[in-house]
């Protein structure tokens, strides 16, 4: 169970964020996605990030979160 | 006359303007170091000699102060957009960008975006445009068009590849492409064999923004972390792969035979027809035809062998048009087959509802073909015979129409169901509308199906 809501958080989880140089937003998912391409470093992190989200959702209690504004 | 394109402005390294009928290009500081760099590495001349990009060249010209300097370009002869282009098409344009890309990668330069308006078509060539979105490559850095190469190459092509489905329509409403997102929500578990519809659709769009809660991600995040330059090689290799191999989902072999057989049918009728083409073609001699209508574009093929300089075919049957495409491509004959709907053209739209422009304001071409057309509009679309004469006209003063009698059997067929209420639908009010309107050169009657061909020139009822 727990492992499913883990995969649910995973899939669910939008990501902001723009590390463009350029005028174009390269959007997270295609860098998370270059970050996982690679190598195991890159993966590593993208799992750290979403390691990090999962232990912040069970540290906030429901009541307490927030809907990201943005 | 100088006037800013209005489709270039996104990118704040240089704008485009229109001068007295030429293509002129401001360069800011730091685009003109890449664009030397274009320029002096080989690379601008590797690609223009291989017909891969149009050229650009130094010109002296005071369009704007901040302008570093000016560059000019060669005049495109049609400018068409993505939701224009049948499958084939888009995907001959798909694998010109990333083979742009791998070059540009082996001169230590990279592409800033991945736009498929970046691409347009001599014919059915695809040719690169933009001469700025050449940057120096610098070493680990993450491919900034990825989810753009996504939205406007790779998933308007698996949408026809997987669910048989054109892209045109959806395309046509979401200008910047088909988000990866969306797609994904259509895969059925079944696609989820494939690794690469896995890698670059399910998990990018995993990894990416959803309707869900958030996760946050900044630069300080991605840190230092690098793409290397040997996985984004083998990135934009697979993928050309793979989409090499993509075929429309709905082309089986027996229809995609019976089209060819078609096409290389040639009855008593079809002859004349191309013989009526070819003797208005030596006449006219039109630089820019638009054949309405175009099917697998064989009456364009007559036109351009008799003397028309282009031609630019609409139809609406994908597979008629990536048939036209394919012929067009190995014979490379001057012919760009786009599909389009007369009933409902490209509108002009996007930023200012002027970035990308509708069918009209790329016209008037020098001459029309409107074969198998008339009937067509008119009795599918309910369309008055006077208001397509006027299409027509105001398409190209000049041209060869052909009006098929209600006896037609393909008028028949469309008239089966439903009532016919198309009581001015008559050869004679068709005749009598067009010379109102322009002079009838010539015409003759097809035997023996009835079907007319008309000759028809506006200008000298005009002058």
């Amino acid at each position: 169970m727990r492992i499913i809501l883990f995969a649910a958080i995973f899939v669910m989880a939008p990501a902001p964020g723009d590390p463009a140089h350029a005028y174009l937003d390269p959007g997270t998912g295609s860098i998370l996605l270059q970050m996982i391409l690679g190598g195991a470093a890159g993966a590593a992190v993208v799992l750290k990030l979403y390691w990090r989200r999962i232990i912040s959702f069970f540290k906030s209690a429901p009541g307490k979160r927030q809907k990201p504004d943005d | 006359m100088i006037e800013a394109d209005p489709g270039s402005f996104r990118d704040v390294a240089g704008t485009v303007f229109h001068v007295d009928g030429r293509i002129l290009r401001t360069v800011g500081k730091a685009a003109a170091e890449d664009f030397d760099f274009l320029h002096d590495c080989g690379l601008l001349d590797e690609l223009v000699a291989a017909g891969r990009m149009v050229d650009a060249w130094k010109v002296d010209a005071d369009i704007r102060q901040d302008a570093h300097y000016v560059l000019e370009h060669p005049r495109l002869p049609f400018i068409s957009y993505p939701y224009e282009w049948c499958f084939t098409a888009l995907k001959s344009a798909a694998l010109l960008h990333l083979d742009v890309h791998l070059s540009a990668l082996d001169k230590g330069m990279t592409l800033s975006d991945a736009s498929a308006y970046n691409v347009q078509f001599i014919g059915s060539r695809p040719i690169f445009i933009d001469a700025l979105s050449f940057r120096r490559y610098r070493q680990g850095e993450f491919w900034l068009g990825y989810r753009q190469f996504c939205r406007q190459f790779l998933n308007p092509l698996l949408l026809r590849s997987l669910f048989a489905i054109p892209h045109n329509d959806w395309f046509r409403g979401s200008l910047e492409g088909i988000p990866t997102e969306e797609l994904r929500r259509m895969l059925s578990p079944r696609h989820f064999f494939s690794g690469n519809i896995l890698t670059h659709v399910v998990l990018q769009a995993a990894l990416g923004p959803s309707d869900g809660g958030g996760l946050e991600i900044s630069r300080q995040d991605i840190g230092n972390r690098t793409f290397p330059l040997s996985a984004l090689r083998r990135m934009l290799r697979k993928l050309r792969t793979w989409i090499s191999g993509l075929k429309p989902g709905d082309r089986s072999g027996t229809q995609w035979r019976e089209y060819e057989t078609f096409k290389s049918y040639s009855d008593a009728e079809t002859g004349a027809k191309k013989a009526f083409v070819a003797e208005f073609c030596e006449a006219v001699r039109p630089a820019m035809l638009w054949d309405m209508g175009c099917n697998t574009g064989e009456f364009s093929k007559a036109a351009l062998d008799s003397g028309a300089g282009r031609a630019v075919g609409w139809d609406m049957d994908q597979n008629a048009l990536d048939i036209a495409f394919t012929a067009a491509d190995q014979s490379g004959i001057a012919f760009t087959p786009l599909f389009g709907n007369a009933a409902n053209p490209s509108p002009a739209q996007g930023w200012n509802q002027a970035e990308r422009m509708g069918w009209f304001e790329r016209g008037p071409a020098e001459a029309v073909l409107a074969l198998a057309f008339v009937h067509h509009l008119a009795i599918t679309h309910n369309a008055p015979l006077n208001g397509i004469i006027g299409l027509l006209i105001s398409i190209a003063p000049t041209g060869v129409i052909e009006f098929a009698p209600k006896s037609d059997p393909q008028i028949q067929r469309m008239l089966q169901l439903r009532d016919d209420i198309f009581n001015d639908y008559a050869m004679e009010n068709f005749s009598e509308a067009l010379s109102r309107r322009a002079r009838i050169i010539k015409s003759g009657t097809l035997e023996p199906s009835g079907r007319k061909l008309i000759w028809f020139d506006a200008r000298e009822a005009s002058s």
